[in-house]
């Protein structure tokens, strides 16, 4: 990627600089290898977002952004000891359209280096890093962007963490918007390190494409939409996570369909419920609302508490908590209310950090919150792959014929070889 | 040297500069509208993979770049429903008229387009659209629109879930042909071959009767003649299934109403007070204490349709004043369609409490109403019960069913085939996520 832009922000005396890549890293270094790469260069105190060379493109469910950060990089004592169970460097999946927004932000990499002196706000577009303004009532993650959007430069799509990074839980998780994320590495952990609250994407430019993409696009997608059946959706991924028995507590709500950006095959759904007030037992009713985004934070609550699991979800991800954490440290049994007021103070960092049931977890490297939906070596050699392309790793393997298909899209200075040892790469890491 | 207001008078306006290209309306569009292309859009299959707009963007920008896009799509994160917003190719586009530099232009086509040349980038099309659908391209503040690709929309052939259907509406209104055929027949038969016939007709033991005449008729004698109330209950029973169908279809005076409707322009209106749908409930009390009171059915004298229906044949054709009725009654359509059926008509009026008791209903608004950029269905409505600002605001208006004369014209217009027939304890519109 010859037009590869880097921006190195020093969050502590607030100066950034886009440069373009060096030979060095850009030789044998794309997507998450390059993340690798940069951590290496800058310390393991850095903090690397970067898209794959397939991210924003017509290559189906081109979605993925990872957030890289090496054992260490949490610097709150929490973090640290959260960090200290996994491998060296972790890499975050963000998917929904947070990729794609942040390559038509004009960015391909972003480094993040030192601590930032006061909670502090990133905002890219046009390829220029800016620093925002936290609004003074900053709250949880759905009241952050709100105010956000009126308060901060127009911006598509918020990489953004909530009250629980910020009281340093270790359970802590970005999220893209108020939609939650994948998160189950730390990676809230490492931006609240760094004293960073949030990433705004501006996403207004835009990338360039080859003639033939479109076409290719058109007939992956197609051959894509013949094999859904057979790959399934939401319910088979769940199943496959072990939580076919958790779909009953879906009964009664709504659901849709959602997709990431440019995915023929949605792997998620938005739940619409109806709840009452749980302080307020036998009140009116009114209708609440979900993604299910994070199958395996999903399936954790509901395992344990059933069809309240959608507003414990919810609230979990308001507090910016990690859900499967979450379920947890939730009590044997509890009502709504209590559930409620249990995770509130677990998003305050107390009372007692000690889980009542064992996470469920997958594999750390990458982010610990995908699916399981193959196990094994190959699995993860997919998922390493996913993570260099910039494509949404749970597509990949739900349909991994469509790897041989995706070199197409790639530019021209992207050789397969490279592709090959960057991925590798990736995966000696795990 | 010259005054200044020659000077003023002397200078190029906009009309010299682009002047306004009037609408060009052939005698079949009034019989057959063309069809003009649109994009549909159905919410329950979009994803919010967003596609669409990365697509779009590469024919407005030459690039991957939603910002540039013609098409957007508002995901609400709260209920899970994403809305894709763009040109909807208003009949009558508000961003049109809203233009100063009259960059917008409809062309004969049926497409709204932008001509960039004359374009300001001012937004006032954005302000005037209801869905704001001119948009505002993120990097170099320009306003794009969609123009349907030309007949080919890339969001179209790239949506995945097929959440966008691109489509010209459908090209038969056979409803229009058989509502019209089912009408002369029915003038003919009521009027010339049986005549007076709906007034009263006996066979044997059967007899059929007016509903009002028979309402009369009991308040003037004091007596319930069994044979006529047969059949009253005949109408009663096909006004509950299929509400007030006589007034759409059979009504001779209804079909006379219809026929100078496509003559006459409408170039009067009617006073405020008496454009109120109870005056024909009122009319119809009168007639029934009228009755009463003088011991003879008043209000069969001067009623159009017994006239029309007592008006063929010799001795008929000397009642000159009683036929005075009918034009002077059909007159009203000088000032609003079928107004003497919405307003006066007591045979309505009676027919209306019959259909409150209505088995189906007609909804308007499923997900393929485009709402605003068409209102087709309230405009071809006759009895004007369509309540087009709902459309407008991008609501389902209600149809109440006691005013509904079953015409069905609404549901053969509709290119979209989002007028629907439905029971009435049918919730929703159907296929309409639910408020």
């Amino acid at each position: 990627m010859s037009d590869l832009r880097m921006a190195v922000v020093h969050l502590d005396n607030r100066t950034v600089e886009v440069v373009t890549p060096d030979g060095d890293l850009r030789r044998e270094s794309v997507g998450a290898a390059l993340n690798i790469a940069l951590i290496e260069r800058y310390g393991k105190e850095s903090l690397v977002f970067g898209g794959g060379p397939l991210t924003g493109t017509f290559a189906p469910a081109s979605a993925l952004l990872v957030g890289s950060f090496a054992k260490g990089a949490a610097a709150k004592p929490a973090q640290a000891a959260q960090s200290a169970q996994s491998t060296s460097i972790r890499h975050v999946p963000l998917l929904l359209t947070a990729g794609p927004d942040f390559r038509f932000s004009g960015i391909d990499h972003l480094v993040l280096l030192g601590a930032a002196e006061r909670p502090t706000l990133l905002h890219i577009d046009g390829g220029r890093v800016r620093f925002v303004e936290l609004p003074k009532q900053a709250g949880d993650v759905p009241s952050l962007e709100t105010s956000l959007r009126r308060s901060a430069p127009p911006f598509r799509s918020a990489i953004l963490t909530g009250p629980a990074a910020d009281a340093g839980v270790p359970f802590a998780a970005a999220s893209i918007g108020a939609k939650g994320s994948l998160d189950k590495a730390g990676l809230a952990g490492a931006m609240a390190a760094k004293n960073l609250k949030g990433i705004l994407l501006g996403g207004s430019g835009g990338i360039g494409f080859a003639a033939e993409d479109l076409r290719r696009s058109l007939e992956l997608v197609e051959k894509i939409k013949g094999q859904k059946k057979k790959a399934g959706g939401f319910t088979s991924l769940v199943e496959a996570a072990g939580g076919g028995d958790c779909l009953k507590a879906l009964k009664g709500a709504t659901l849709r369909d959602a997709a990431c950006f440019h995915c023929p095959a949605p792997c998620m759904v938005h739940a619409e419920f109806a709840e009452t007030n749980p302080r307020l037992p036998g009140g009116p009713k009114k209708k609440g609302g979900v993604l299910l985004l994070d199958h395996m934070g999903w399936i954790a609550l509901a395992k344990k508490r059933g069809g309240q699991s959608l507003p414990l979800l919810r609230e979990a991800l308001r507090l910016g908590l990690d859900p499967s954490a979450a379920a947890s440290f939730l009590p044997r049994e509890g009502t709504l209310a209590s559930d409620i007021d249990a995770l509130s103070a677990l998003a305050q960092g107390g009372p007692a950090l000690s889980p009542s049931t064992a996470s469920p977890t997958t594999d750390p490297t990458f982010g610990g919150g995908l699916s399981p939906i193959g196990t094994g070596e190959e699995a993860r050699r997919i998922t390493a792959l996913a993570f260099v392309l910039g494509v949404c790793p749970l597509f990949l393997q739900r349909f991994p014929q469509a790897v041989g298909d995706l070199p197409a899209f790639l530019p021209a200075d992207v050789s397969p070889a490279s592709l090959d040892r960057a991925a590798e790469r990736v995966f000696a890491q795990g | 040297m010259e005054p200044a207001n020659d000077i003023r008078d002397n200078e190029l306006g906009i009309d010299d500069l682009r002047p306004r290209r009037p609408q060009k309306r052939t005698l079949m569009d009034r019989f057959m509208p063309r069809r003009r292309p649109f994009i549909l859009f159905d919410p329950d299959r979009c994803t919010g993979c967003g596609t669409c707009e990365t697509v779009c963007a590469t024919r407005n920008a030459g690039q991957i770049a939603p910002a540039s896009a013609s098409v957007r799509v508002i995901r609400d994160d709260a209920r899970g429903r994403n809305l894709a917003v763009y040109c909807q190719h208003c009949r009558k586009p508000l961003c049109v008229d809203a233009c100063p530099t009259r960059a917008m232009t409809k062309d004969e086509d049926g497409i709204v387009r932008i001509e960039k040349l004359f374009c300001a980038s001012c937004g006032l099309c954005t302000a005037a659209c209801p869905e704001a659908a001119p948009l505002r391209d993120g990097r170099t503040s320009e306003i794009r629109k969609c123009d349907l690709c030309e007949g080919d929309p890339l969001c179209v052939r790239h949506c995945p879930n097929g959440a966008l259907v691109y489509t010209k509406g459908k090209a038969f209104r056979w409803i229009k042909g058989l509502r019209w055929t089912v009408q002369l027949l029915s003038f003919l038969l009521l009027v010339m071959v049986f005549l007076g016939t709906f007034c009263y007709f006996n066979a044997g033991s059967f007899g059929l009767s007016c509903p009002t005449g028979a309402l009369q008729n009991i308040f003037a004698t004091g007596r319930i003649v069994l044979a006529g109330l047969a059949g009253v209950l005949a109408i009663f029973l096909l006004t509950v299934l299929f509400s007030r169908f006589f007034c759409g279809w059979i009504c001779p005076f209804g079909f006379v109403l219809d026929l100078v409707d496509r003559i006459v322009p409408k170039k009067f209106g009617l006073p405020a007070f008496l454009k109120t749908r109870m005056a024909k409930y009122g009319i119809l009390g009168g007639a029934a204490a009228g009755s009463a009171a003088f011991g003879f059915q008043v209000f069969c004298t001067v009623c159009p349709i017994g006239t029309l229906c007592r008006s063929y044949g010799q001795q008929a054709m000397f009642r000159g004043a009683e036929m005075a009725i009918v034009p002077l009654l059909a007159g009203l359509e000088l000032t609003e369609r079928r107004s003497w059926c919405r307003y006066f008509c007591p045979v309505g009026a009676l027919l209306a409490i019959f259909a409150s008791l209505h088995l189906l209903k007609i909804v308007i608004g499923a997900k393929k109403c485009k709402k605003f950029s068409c209102i087709q269905c309230a405009e071809v409505c006759p009895m004007g019960i369509i309540d087009a600002d709902k459309l407008r605001e991008g609501l389902s208006p209600e149809i109440p069913m006691t005013e509904c004369i079953g015409c069905l014209r609404c549901l053969d217009r509709c290119p979209y085939g989002a007028a629907k027939i439905r029971f009435r304890r049918q919730k929703g519109v159907p296929g309409e996520v639910e408020r």
